[in-house]
Formats: C-alpha cells, structure tokens, sequence
C-alpha cells in the first residue's frame, strides 16, 4: 500500500513537472490539438445581441474534415429565411491559404471570396470567418509568451507572424481542459483591445472537452454574438463529396 | 381570395419544415413565405399600391427535390409560378427539369450570356436581376468533376421576354399604338432551343465557354397589313459562341464575358430579323474585408454587324440613337452597416450613346430577423434630347417604401 501510495505522489509530481515545463508555444498547440478532430459536425446557433439587449438569431450547420493535415469546411444556413440554404465552402491548400466560396440562393450563383475577407463579418455576428476556424494560434503560427501562471489557467500572449486580422490575442486557457477560457483580440496595432471571447460553459462531447457556449463581444459597438453549440459528433465518418463545388450548388452528395 | 386560400391550404399541408439539417435522419419539407407590400409615389403624382405574396414549398428526398414557387401579385390580381421544378441526383450528375430561371455569366450587376430566359419589364429596371428575369421550361443535366462542370441545356420551346404593350412601362413605339400584333407560337417543337457550358477553376482563374443555339427573345417584326396596320411577331434564332471569366485577385475580382451571336439572318438582309452582333463585357468589383461592403464598375457594349439606317429594320429600332454599337456603364455600390442591419444599395448606368440614364436607391433596414422596411427610389432620363427607353420611362420615376417579410 506504502509503494503504492509512494508511487502515485512521484507519479503526481512527475506529471506537475511535466506541466510546468511545457512552453507557451506547446500549450497554445496542446489548445488546438484539443480542439482539432479528424471530422465535426456542428448545429450552431448564433445570436446576435445589440447593446439594447435586442436579439436576432441564425442557426448554422458546419461539417468540417481534415485530410492530410489540410481542413475543409463547409457552413450551411438554416435560419432566418431570408438566408437559407445559403453554403459557404471552405478549403484549405498546401500553400497554407484557404479557397473560399459561397453560394447565395437568391442569386442561384455561387461567388468565390478573396481569403483576405476572412476578417470580414461571419453573417453580421462579431466572428470573423477566421474566427469561426480558429480563435488560437498554433505553436508555430505565433509568438507565444507565458505571461502568468495560475493554480488553474494559464494567461499566455500571442503575436502572429503573418498579421492579417489581429496583431496579438491574449488567453486564458483552463489548465485541466485546455479550452480557452477568454481571448482578447488586439488591433493590428497590438496595443487597442477589439474584440473579446468569454467561454460561458463548457461541455463534455464523445469524451472531448468543447466549449459550448461562447460570446464574442466587439469593444467599439458593445454588439455581442453568442454562439452556442446544440448539437455536436466528433471524429465521425463524413463524406468528401460535401466538400465539393457539386454540394455547395445543389446542396446534394 | 380563392387563390390566397389555395396559397394558405397548400402551405399547411406541406407543414412542418426543413431542408437541409445533417442531424436531421428523414426527407424534409419546406415551406416559406414573403410578403413585399409598399406603395409608389410617381413624379407624375400617381400612386401605386402593391403587395406581392411568395410561396415556395420544396420537398427533400436523398436522390430527388421537388420545388413550387409561385408569386400572388395583388395589382395585377394574377397568380404566376417563379419555380416549378424537380431535380434529380445521381453520383456527380444532376437533372433538374421544369420551369425555372438558371444563370450563366461570371459578373455581378449584368450580363451579355445570360440567355437561357427573357426578361419581364413590366415593372421597369429593379434593383435584382433575378427578379426581371422571365422562368423558362427547360431540362438542365450537370455533370460535376473535381474542379470543372458540363451543363447542357434542352428547351423544347421557348418564352420571349415579356414587354409591356400598355401602362407605365408599356414598350410600343407610338408608331405601332393601333397596330393588331400576332404572336408567334414558341411552345413548338420547331422553336426548341439547346446549349452548353463548361466551366473549370484554374487556382484564382474561374473561366467557362459556352454554346447556346436560341432566339433573342425580343421580337422582331413583319407588316402583312398597312391599313390597318397588322404586325406579326417573329423570333430571330442565333447561335452565341461565349466565354465567361472571372479572376480573383484579393479583395478585387474582374469579371469578363463575351459572345459572338451568330444569326439566323447571317447576311443582315431581313429587317424583320435581328443581325448577327458581338457582346462584350468587364466588370471589376471590390469587396470590403472587414465590412463586406461591395462596389462595382462595369462596362458592357455590343457591335451589331451589316448594320442598317433603314427606319424599319429591328436592329436599327432596337439601337441607341440609331447607331450600331452600344456602350454602356454601370456603376454599383452596396453598404452594410449596423451588423449588416442597415443597408444602402445604389445603381446608376449610364447609356453612352442615347445619353440615357437610370439610377436606383435603396435603403433597407432590418426590424427583427424576418422583417425588414426598406425605401426605394428609381430615377430614369437622358442628358440630351435624343430617345431612348430611359427618356421614354422618365415620368416613372418614384418612390417607393414598404416592408418584407419572411416567414
């Protein structure tokens, strides 16, 4: 019992150690090698709240599939009317850029966009189609400093190299779950606060810590968009033929 | 009242909803409205009330989708379908068959390809292409690659656009006033119309050629009676060789299509029949990153060949200031702001050569997810004197508010 006892506290210890050790760069890619799956699907539902308190909600549906370490991702409109059954298809390629299309009913065309819109308004919400990818940067995507270590979370900044939306963030990450707890999103500039992430509940899906609600609130306007998940699968068998230009016109495999 | 009830009763039994939902196991069904209702105050001091309810009711199956849209306009009192159509899938093809409206060309804010349907003017210039667009029975069969798609294209017959013989946008020059018009029948075997697109993505380069074997679907004309003046319409068959292009270059896309029209009349010696022409067209857009907001600058021109002065040959009826090719521009903008809540959208094309011009306004904004006010104003008239259908529409300028609905 004695060995047994002795070999759990050096066990314990060895495993503080092993967390203590870890950089920032290695926590920011242990952040998104929690979140990253093989394949998702996601029921969303995004609502957007005014400063007044006044909401709108949209409900989106996203398959996303990473195959040779490229990700594809396509979202599906379901509500309001006015904007069902609009796609948005999203590709990444070994250049490390994304071919980006969508697919707008009331015009029956689809309309490729230039991937420098990804830091363009996610359907009017405070997401930015980058945003809806990705909230972190990986380990070899940023500059990553450990700024503060507390007895559950770790506040770690995080200055890009290529700044294309945002010239740094700066997270809190839970250090049980690796979630992120809150993003703060900085100007190009690295010094004005734009926008912030708050994880609002965090849930447990096919063993997977996910962050189940979240809200992202832009600083200037005091507009708010929470995105909350209904429905989630992880790591689930999806077909490619979602990701195909055929899908995003007809909608069909 | 019967109609709306007929709206009403088909919407319940196509309850409840859904399209597509991944988590959903089952075929689906759908069902939508939209209520438009505004009123338009005229230059001329007339008013026109109207309100349009749309109805469209699509039913989902894993290798099928049936899709019923029809449109209740309250002014004219008439109940017309905008979609009746069922498309099937199988593996990388798909066969969509009916009446329907399906676009082609790779601008934005106009078109010279874009000839699988006529246009319907009874309304004057809108700001939604699609909605001036005339829907068509035809028989679509897409096959999918990785990067690339096959289109071909089968009408047995075919639906000329539709020009308003009387009222505010009524297009009968004042020659023609009395005259007795008889229509030639296009629904015939005879009048079948075919055609096919290829399209492929090259990196940042979207690029297709089609061919389309059809009739303009403005008329033209025969006199069998002088007096009194008796008129049949005819419909002039061409085949367009046409390319389309657009190259994405960041937040700038550049968009080009083009086509060689080539006659029935080859010779340009019927003035009953239209001549053969080129059409050709650049649009270079921008879209905002970061608000989305969108501006266009668009030039789109034609050469009609053999062209002649003769008054009585179409072409020459159907050309600004009795030239043989046209320059037009077109300059877009669509602002969103407020989270998208607020929008301004603006048009203005210019008419180089009858010094023609139409500018249309508009401002919506969003009260609640399905609702919407929103306020127009259209404005048309040339610089100079000479005629054109802009200065011939110019006591239709008006300004219309209403609401929209979803629901």
């Amino acid at each position: 019992m004695k060995r047994l006892l002795t070999i759990l506290i050096v066990l314990s210890l060895a495993s503080g150690l092993v967390w203590a050790e870890m950089s920032a760069g290695q926590i920011m890619s242990k952040v998104m090698e929690v979140q990253s799956s093989s394949s998702s699907a996601l029921d969303l539902k995004l609502s957007l709240i005014e400063p007044s308190g006044q909401t709108r909600e949209r409900r989106i549906q996203t398959l996303s599939q990473t195959k040779n370490g490229l990700t594809s991702t396509l979202t599906v409109f379901l509500s309001p009317e006015n904007v069902r059954n609009t796609r948005f298809l999203s590709l990444e390629k070994e250049d490390g850029k994304n071919e980006m299309w969508i697919y707008l009913p009331a015009l029956k065309r689809s309309k490729r966009i230039s991937s420098s819109e990804e830091g363009g308004s996610f359907m009017g919400s405070d997401f930015s189609y980058a945003d809806m990818a990705s909230t972190t940067y990986d380990e070899n995507q940023a500059q990553h400093v450990l700024l503060e270590e507390e007895t559950t979370r770790y506040v770690i900044q995080s200055i890009p190299y290529e700044k294309k939306t945002y010239g740094k963030t700066v997270s809190i990450i839970d250090k049980e779950t690796f979630l992120p707890l809150q993003v703060e999103f900085f100007d190009l500039d690295g010094a004005t606060l734009v926008k912030t992430l708050v994880t609002e509940q965090t849930d447990v899906a096919n063993g997977k810590p996910i962050a189940k609600v979240l809200t992202m609130r832009t600083v200037s306007s005091g507009h708010a968009t929470r995105l909350e998940m209904l429905q989630t699968r992880f790591d689930i068998p999806l077909n490619s033929a979602y990701f195909t230009q055929k899908f995003l016109e007809t909608g069909r495999l | 009242m019967k109609r709306i009830a007929m709206l009403l009763l088909l919407g319940f039994i196509l309850l409840p909803l859904y399209s597509f939902d991944f988590f959903a196991e089952q075929a689906s069904r759908t069902i939508s409205f939209n209520l438009e209702s505004g009123v338009t105050l005229y230059r001329d001091k007339q008013f026109q009330q109207q309100a349009d309810l749309s109805f469209a009711g699509e039913y989902n199956e894993e290798r099928y989708r049936a899709l019923a849209a029809l449109t209740y306009d309250s002014a004219q009192n008439s109940l017309k379908a905008t979609e009746l159509s069922i498309s099937l899938f199988f593996g990388e093809q798909t066969l969509k068959a009916g009446l329907f409206t399906h676009p082609w060309g790779s601008a934005t804010t106009s078109h010279v390809v874009d000839v699988l349907q006529g246009r319907d003017l009874r309304r004057g210039l809108v700001d939604d292409l699609e909605r001036m667009k005339r829907p068509t029975y035809m028989a679509l069969f897409t096959s999918y690659g990785e990067s690339s798609s096959l289109e071909l294209v089968l009408k047995p017959g075919f639906t000329p656009s539709y020009l308003p013989t009387e009222g505010r946008y009524n297009l009968i020059p004042a020659g023609f006033a009395s005259a007795t018009f008889t229509e030639m029948d296009t629904h015939t075997l005879s009048s079948f119309e075919v055609g096919s697109r290829y399209r492929i993505c090259l990196g940042s380069l979207d690029t297709g050629v089609l061919y389309y074997n059809g009739h303009y679907h403005e008329p033209g004309f025969t006199v069998t009676s002088l007096a009194p003046l008796s008129v049949d319409l005819t419909y002039t068959r061409y085949q367009l060789f046409g390319l389309e292009t657009s190259l994405l270059m960041d937040s700038f896309t550049l968009a080009l299509e083009g086509g060689f029209f080539l006659s029935e009349d080859s010779k340009g010696d019927d003035s009953g029949l239209y001549n053969s022409k080129i059409a050709y067209l650049a649009e270079l857009s921008y879209t905002n990153p970061t608000n989305s907001a969108f501006v266009s600058v668009a030039y789109q021109g034609r050469y009609v060949f053999d062209f002649s002065t003769s008054a009585s040959d179409v072409d020459y009826l159907a050309s600004y200031d009795g030239k043989a090719y046209e320059n037009t521009f077109i300059f877009v903008v669509e602002y969103p702001i407020m989270q998208e809540k607020l929008k301004a959208r603006g048009a203005l094309t210019y008419q180089a050569e009858s010094e023609g011009y139409a500018l249309l306004l508009g401002l919506s904004y969003a009260l609640h997810d399905n609702l919407q006010v929103f306020g127009k104003a259209t404005i048309y008239g040339a610089l100079g004197d000479k005629s054109s259908l802009y200065k011939s529409w110019d006591t239709n300028d008006g300004v219309t508010i209403g609401m929209q609905a979803w629901f």
